[in-house]
């Protein structure tokens, strides 16, 4: 199967300084995504998955690297190109707030045909035939197409977002952060609609969250991003169940859980002491917050690393990648009372 | 100055932060009773009968989907209900004081001192052009009467207490210089500025990143181990609650549907909904899974299907369920409390039979 | 659309255009309902009160008060149709313009606005028709090209807030051009404010029109406008003192039915706008709990109607994040 999305060593950058030094969102990140696949990308504030997903849609200022989509190459497209590639309506891009992507002034019809619209396709039936497909294809009852989107719920405009993604027939649908305005129940539901959707319309689902349980249930694999570079990636339950990387081990330790089993280990993958005087300094981007950098760390960026796993392919970008899980075999210093302390000194 | 009697002889030595262990005597801090609040200028009951009490030392977490009443009830706790909301019947009491009584002075009194409070968007709790620090002296000097130079030792000691690195230099720091956990940290240190009895904290941690978000879940449940702090934690997540609550009330539509001991509740639910609430929430495992959701919509704001409100939702329905207008809170076992004329006969599967004991 | 028909829902709405209705009507036909020639003298029948053949009596030259009310509300109304026009012309289309034709445009378009936005209305209006003639149209145009500024920053500002807001990006995601961005999601957003603009632009320009014509500026005698009438009618306060109420209550009627109109739409568009401010506010009013200051933006505009004041909100919280990510 080819991979309809490929990022390779992507690098992006803002403002005047951009490509000229500045300092860099995104650095280096390689990744891909199959037909009928659906890839996670969880990171922090601030680690740069949301300028990844904008950068395939034209819409991050890419200084370095290759973006491919379904075998053509979208990097650094512009005026006329970029406008007839996203007429093609290939890629959909899904915002974070359904009730801010919606013009509050259309109705659900008007804004789920607006992609037919904007190219012209098909005539007025046709249009209103499709989004009437498009419509009950995540699930939503036709009529609310003469709605407003105030007057419907949270986890409804989410899906018309995602109606209005899909009356294009994409290739290739990002989401980003699309349930974590929405309650528990809402959000597996909106879940369960991109899995069916990557079934029915085989396209690739790129997933953005900060929230590890929404990606656990559904994505095949999962890439993890931090401060812009990409930590690990590989099969979700093997990345998620044995980290590779101390990032993603904090990540998997920190995330609440309704079983109280992991609270000692996350209080072990924070480092306690002040960060060392060299964190900003090239190095790995974790170094600051890693409890196993040393004087190497500090020196060479970590560079993402194929790693033969059993049947898996993995990467990882860590030096120690494999033996600092034996640091932690180590014997606890004395229990905490209570829970561990944070980042006290 | 407040002038309640709890006041004067409660607050010594709490402020020290090495001393102060939590108090033996399990007094209540915070006790609700048979609450009611209406919104939109009284038409419409949004929160009905809620009763609970949160002792010392200990900790409680409200937890249901948005429009459950959790929130509502929170913010009657702390007097800061929307426009249009009102309390239209029940009392709080805040350790002896009749909280529904209080006027806008009485709130002043209690409010920074008794009662803290830390929410979901802590910059827009900041002044942006001062610093942090002159933000968590100034409440100290004009509240306790702190002298300038004392004022700024406490309140780096606050810093320092909420787990910030470096607290003598945050406190120079201004609002936007730092993180969004490093201030709902800045935040948690306001709320027990005044030595609180009680510290309120509505969806605290929602808009934080995981790691950051566990984080200040430990600098809440260390204070508490360490200042026998009681909290109110109201949260839309679950998972979040069992990390930090000993015990947990479950809300839907506007009522206590459960109330009991985290554990207990996480293993062996009596209430279907927190069933459910449960098969949804994140379990932990990162296996592939068919993700499970709750059939159906919670009934509109305000609208009162008579009996069990869950009823039109619940697998386990039954005639009996609807029979009565409305149901009452029942014992379910030593400090438990369901909603559900079935919990009897129902034997409804938790999260971690296995850790029980745990 | 939402905002006017919420406007048409209040009474003081309907009343305020039904005035407005009716001085249109005059505006048009006020020459054939005119009961007499606005110009025929008469020096038998001088300063007359209301009665008989005169039904508001007659002016100082023996014309018919009432039909120069009537034929002088074309006039009068036109020249402010005619600033508001040129106004709306040169401060909309600019306005609108300046979010995409870049910086440079930009710039110069915000100093130009600056520097029109010092100059006095009337002082300004004179001095143009001192130099280019005195005609009503080189008043107006002189009017209007002040009064642009207005339209300028309003639109601006409206539409500020709005081109990166996500559904407008999600259009431009689907390869939507420029005018049909502009057409579909930010003309609709950005009416109702020009709407309210409009109405008081109109009103100010009312009132201007009358000082000129009352100065004796644009209008060349015998021509009636409202204006010219109350300042004719000042000089016989002696003989008539009731007189200058006529076209002075015409032009208070006038005006303050576009205002009260301005007011309904400015109203409406709040009512609409007030269901993206209520969780601010609610975080407002519990910021009193935590004993800390509540950052003036989030606690008075929580539900302010003004787009713009959207806007810096928005530009904080990307300097938020910003900032989060350099210090976390």
């Amino acid at each position: 199967m080819t991979d309809l999305l490929r990022v390779e060593e992507l690098a992006v950058a803002f403002g005047r300084r951009a490509g000229r030094g500045g300092a860099r969102v995104l650095d280096g990140v390689s990744l891909h995504a199959r037909a009928g696949e659906i890839l996670g990308v969880i990171g922090e504030t601030g680690s740069g998955k949301t300028t990844l997903a904008r950068a395939v849609v034209g819409l991050s200022p890419v200084v370095g690297g290759r973006i491919t989509v379904d075998g053509a190459d979208v990097t650094g497209l512009r005026g006329r190109a970029l406008r007839d590639f996203r007429r093609s309506g290939r890629v959909q891009y899904l915002f974070q707030d359904p009730l801010r992507s919606l013009d509050p002034d259309l109705t659900v019809g008007e804004s789920v045909a607006e992609p037919l619209a904007v190219t012209g396709t098909g005539s007025r039936a046709e249009r209103a035939a499709r989004v009437a497909e498009a419509l009950h294809r995540v699930g939503l009852d036709e009529g609310l197409a003469d709605r407003l989107p105030g007057r419907l719920s949270g986890g409804q405009r989410q899906r018309v977002a995602i109606a209005r993604a899909v009356v294009t027939r994409p290739r290739l649908l990002l989401a980003d952060e699309p349930v974590s305005a929405l309650d528990a129940s809402n959000r597996n539901h909106v879940l369960r609609l991109f899995d069916r959707l990557r079934h029915e319309l085989d396209v690739a689902v790129v997933v953005i969250s900060h929230d590890l349980s929404s990606l656990a249930g559904i994505a095949d694999r999962i890439a993890v991003l931090y401060r812009g570079r990409l930590v690990e990636q590989g099969p979700t339950a093997d990345v998620l169940a044995r980290p590779l990387h101390p990032y993603t081990a904090l990540l998997t330790a920190s995330a609440p859980s309704v079983r109280r089993e992991n609270a000692v280990v996350a209080g072990r993958l924070r480092r306690v002491a002040a960060p060392p005087p060299w964190a900003a300094a090239g190095g790995c981007v974790f170094a600051a917050r890693c409890p196993f950098a040393d004087e190497h760390c500090r020196e060479a960026p970590a560079r993402q690393d194929r790693l033969a796993d059993g049947a898996a392919a993995r990467e990882v970008a860590c030096h120690h990648a494999g033996t600092w899980q034996r640091q932690l075999s180590v014997p606890a210093p004395p229990p905490a009372p209570v829970r561990t302390p944070a980042a006290t000194r | 100055m407040p002038a309640s009697p709890r006041d004067t002889d409660g607050a010594p030595g709490r402020g020290d932060l090495t001393a102060a262990p939590p108090s033996a005597a399990r007094e209540d801090v915070l006790a609700v009773d048979g609450l009611h609040i209406t919104v939109s200028g009284g038409r419409t009951e949004a929160v009905r009968d809620v009763s609970f009490t949160v002792r010392a030392g200990e900790s409680v977490g409200l937890v249901g989907e948005s429009g459950s009443g959790k929130t509502l009830t929170c913010r009657s706790v702390l007097g800061v209900l929307p426009p249009g909301c009102s309390v239209s019947a029940g009392a709080a009491t805040l350790a002896g004081t009749d909280l529904t009584a209080l006027d806008r002075r009485g709130w002043e009194r209690l409010r920074g001192v008794r009662l803290g409070a830390v929410f979901q968007d802590p910059a827009s709790y900041l002044n942006p052009s001062l610093t942090v620090g002159r933000q968590l002296a100034e409440p100290l000097r004009v509240r306790k009467g702190l002298s300038r130079a004392d004022a700024h030792r406490r309140a780096v000691e606050l810093l320092g207490a909420v787990g910030l690195h470096e607290p003598a230099e945050v406190y120079h720091r201004y609002p936007f210089e730092l993180s969004g956990g490093m201030l709902q940290r800045v935040l948690i240190a306001t709320a027990i500025a005044g030595d609180p009895d009680l510290l309120v904290a509505d969806e605290a941690t929602t808009a934080l990143d995981t790691v950051v978000q566990a984080e200040v879940l430990d600098v809440l449940a260390r204070l508490r181990a360490e200042r026998g702090l009681a909290l109110l934690l109201v949260s839309h997540d679950l998972a979040v609650v069992a990390e930090v609550c000993d015990r947990v009330l479950v809300f839907y539509a506007g009522e206590i549907v459960e109330d009991g001991p985290t554990e207990q509740v996480l293993a062996a639910p009596a209430h279907p909904y927190t069933e459910a609430l449960l098969r949804v929430a994140s379990i932990g495992d990162w296996q592939r899974r068919e993700l499970a959701v709750i059939p159906g919509r919670p009934p509109e704001a305000g609208a009162a299907p008579p009996g069990c409100r869950f009823a039109p939702r619940c697998a386990h329905a039954a005639a009996a369920c609807t029979a009565t207008p409305t149901l009452a809170l029942t014992d379910a076992g030593p400090g438990r409390r369901t909603r559900c004329v079935r919990a009897a006969e129902l034997d409804l599967t938790g999260a971690a039979p296995q850790e029980v004991t745990a | 659309m939402r905002t006017f028909r919420l406007t048409w829902r209040l009474p003081i709405a309907r009343a305020a255009l039904t005035v407005l209705a009716a001085v249109a009507v005059l505006a048009l036909f006020g020459h054939q309902l005119a009961p007499q020639d606005p110009l025929a003298q008469d020096s038998a029948h001088i300063l007359r009160g209301p009665g008989g053949a005169h039904l508001l009596g007659t002016d100082y030259l023996g014309r018919d008060v009432l039909s120069r009310l009537l034929a002088g509300t074309g006039l009068t109304v036109a020249g402010a149709l005619e600033a508001v026009g040129a106004a709306m012309a040169l401060g909309i289309v600019p306005g609108l313009a300046s979010l995409w034709l870049g910086r440079f445009f930009e710039w110069s378009a915000l100093r130009a606005v600056d520097a029109l936005m010092t100059m006095p209305f009337t002082l300004f209006a004179i001095a143009a028709v001192g130099v280019l003639g005195n005609g009503l149209h080189q008043a107006m145009l002189a009017l209007g090209v002040l009064l642009s500024p207005l339209f300028f920053r309003v639109t601006r500002a409206a539409a500020l807030g709005l081109r990166q807001a996500p559904y407008v990006e999600a259009a431009e995601l689907m390869g939507a051009s420029r005018s049909r961005v502009l057409r579909t999601h930010i003309w609709s957003k950005v009416l109702p404010t020009v709407a309210v603009t409009t109405a008081q632009a109109l009103a100010t320009s009312l009132l201007t029109v009358a000082s000129l014509t009352f100065l004796g500026l644009g209008v060349q005698p015998p021509a009636p406008t409202w204006g010219g009438m109350l300042a004719t009618d000042l000089g016989y306060l002696g003989q008539q003192p009731w007189a200058p109420v006529l076209p002075g209550a015409l032009i208070m009627l006038t005006v303050g039915a576009l205002h009260l109109l301005a007011d309904a739409v400015r109203d409406s568009g709040g009512a609409s706008a007030g269901f993206a401010g209520a969780p601010e506010g609610g975080t407002a009013a519990a910021a009193a709990a935590t004993g800390t200051t509540v950052r003036p933006a989030a606690a008075a505009d929580a539900g302010a109607a003004d787009p713009a004041t959207a806007e810096p909100t928005a530009v904080q919280d990307r300097e938020g994040r910003t900032n989060a990510r350099i210090s976390a």
